[in-house]
């Protein structure tokens, strides 16, 4: 299957510092493609480069098959984008700026698409308020709407959901599965919210200092069924030895709180019966999430 | 494309409010001379022609609409090109201070499609206001005042332009104007693609054109060899427009000049923009 983006060998040098250092990166239609990486690893670099905001100093960008250097109009007509902030003119309307940028947008855009997107995102009656009276998480709605209002085949989200309040979070991550389930919509989104891209992503890449570290879909990267549990009992070191004596699982270092250990999925049933019956009363059971160790681990330099 | 690219750069120069500050100065500012004219312009016009008076018996209406309007936009001519620069040094510069320009660079048309859109859009604004600074100056000045012949004095000689030849000067003089407004318009524009505020754009097209200006007034032979080629320098042709005979050449190489610093400044805007790494 040929990928929907394509970077290959791509380096960005700043002067002497080099910021992308020969990312290789596929994702293909249909994915929700999480991009991680610590501050500074790259991401915002790559996806300018992926739009053609700021040149590669060497390396290939291709979408749909096509370079981005000899087919940018064509290209870009397909794409929906949030960079970083979304920034917009202040003293226009969200519904003028839309009209604005769908003007430039290389595809017509109905009067009735810009408000079928406004609701999409939320800001339906607040459409005719100039930009500037917007909260951030409203400029991000606005940046989602700006994004869609194209029908692209390709959305490219830098940081989507910083801003936005708890249940603007949930409306994103609702918004993202209908695209993708009911339109058909590849989308690739950097976060640095490692449970947001846990839920939503079918696939991920994570970069370090300009590199991709790790690629691949969800299943093959996070086994599902290898948990790390927190345990916070009454009497931790018991906990310990107990679950060490009765099942397969791996001790993490001591804590004085509580006891953290490597394990399975299907046994913290029988974990918790066992426990109980030793008479410990537990007061918390955590699961911590994989992606975060995969995360440290692969950009812990 | 391009005529949403213009029309879109149109808008948003419109919604700010800075683009205002160009017609709300001149509306002032050209109200008050007009006022102080009106109450005092006799006065001002004997002091002007007095030493003449001893040679000349002036006769006639000395406050007419043109000399109203001559005075006016002698006066003003130098603080215009701050108005034109406070709009276009900020095109490019101000939309990369409000990250605007990462939308506008995404999308699916050229950069040289991007610039030649503010390019256009800086001109017909430049024109707007020029055209204002003629309605108030000129057109309101010709209301209040009336026609009447139009006396210009030069260093070495006294014109006295009757009225019915005094029209198609004022508008030679305008659209003389519209090209040194152009030019300052240009320089502006390229100087805000090296740049992520609009603040330096404008401070710097300013201090360029006082510079030059300087340079251009002093007379020492070092500055002399380079007069020619300043752009200021040829910013005050329009005053050519009201010589008897009108010297054409003077004005057409002027005017020659002008129009290739404008090439060169959008030569040089166009390269910079292009290979910009939009990183606001």
């Amino acid at each position: 299957m040929e990928p929907v983006i394509e970077l290959k060998n791509l380096v960005k040098d700043f002067g002497e510092f080099r910021a992308v250092n020969g990312l290789n990166l596929n994702v293909y239609k249909g994915d929700v493609c999480g991009f991680l990486g610590p501050n500074g690893a790259g991401k915002s670099t790559t996806i300018r480069m992926m739009l053609t905001l700021i040149a590669p100093t060497s390396g290939s960008i291709s979408f749909f098959g096509k370079d981005i250097k000899t087919h940018r109009s064509e290209v870009l007509r397909k794409i929906g984008s949030i960079v970083e902030k979304p920034d917009f003119y202040k003293f226009l309307s969200a519904k003028k700026n839309l009209e604005l940028l769908a003007r430039i947008s290389g595809v017509t855009v109905s009067k009735k698409k810009i408000a079928e997107v406004i609701e999409l995102v939320g800001l339906h009656g607040k459409e005719n308020e100039v930009v500037k009276t917007y909260s951030f998480g409203m400029k991000q709605r606005l940046g989602l709407a700006h994004a869609l209002m194209c029908d692209p085949e390709l959305i490219i989200l830098d940081e989507p959901t910083t801003g936005l309040d708890p249940h603007g979070i949930i409306d994103f991550r609702n918004l993202i599965n209908y695209l993708t389930k009911d339109k058909g919509i590849t989308v690739f989104l950097s976060s640095h919210i490692l449970s947001e891209i846990e839920m939503i992503a079918t696939s991920m890449a994570i970069i370090n200092n300009g590199k991709t570290v790790v690629q691949g879909t969800v299943g093959e990267l996070m086994d599902n069924e290898k948990i790390i549990l927190q345990i916070r009992s009454d009497n931790n070191s018991k906990v310990r030895e107990l679950l060490q004596a009765n099942f397969k699982v791996e001790a993490d270092s001591l804590h004085q709180d509580y006891t953290e250990l490597h394990g399975r999925t299907s046994d913290v049933p029988s974990m918790i019966r066992l426990l109980v019956e030793n008479d410990i009363n537990i007061y918390e059971v955590n699961k911590r999430t994989k992606l975060e160790d995969l995360f440290l681990q692969l950009t812990h330099n | 494309m391009f005529a949403g690219l213009l029309y879109s750069e149109l808008i948003k120069i419109f919604s700010k409010p800075r683009s205002y500050i160009g017609f709300v100065a001149i509306t002032i500012i050209v109200s008050l001379i007009q006022m102080a004219m009106y109450l005092d312009g006799l006065n001002y016009f004997s002091f002007v022609t007095g030493p003449l008076q001893a040679s000349f018996n002036l006769e006639g209406n000395l406050v007419s609409g043109n000399m109203v309007a001559f005075v006016i936009i002698q006066t003003l001519i130098l603080q215009i090109p701050l108005l034109v620069a406070l709009v276009t040094g900020d095109l490019i510069s101000g939309e990369s201070a409000t990250g605007t320009l990462r939308i506008l660079a995404s999308k699916p048309v050229s950069r040289t499609a991007i610039l030649f859109a503010k390019f256009t859009a800086g001109l017909l604004y430049t024109l707007l206001l020029l055209i204002w600074l003629g309605f108030m100056s000129w057109g309101l000045a010709l209301f209040i005042f009336g026609p009447g012949d139009l006396i210009v004095l030069k260093s070495e000689e006294l014109i006295i332009l009757q009225n019915a030849d005094i029209g198609w000067r004022f508008l030679l003089a305008f659209g003389i104007s519209f090209i040194s407004l152009s030019v300052v318009a240009t320089f502006s524009l390229c100087l805000s693609c090296f740049a992520d505020n609009s603040i330096g754009p404008i401070i710097s097209t300013m201090a360029v054109i006082i510079l030059f200006t300087i340079m251009g007034t002093l007379e020492i032979p070092f500055f002399d060899a380079v007069k020619p080629y300043l752009f200021t320098t040829h910013m005050i042709v329009w005053r050519n427009s009201f010589d008897l005979p009108v010297s054409t050449p003077q004005i057409c190489t002027s005017l020659t000049i002008m129009i290739a610093h404008i090439i060169l400044f959008l030569s040089v805007a166009l390269y910079r923009f292009n290979k910009k790494d939009i990183l606001s």
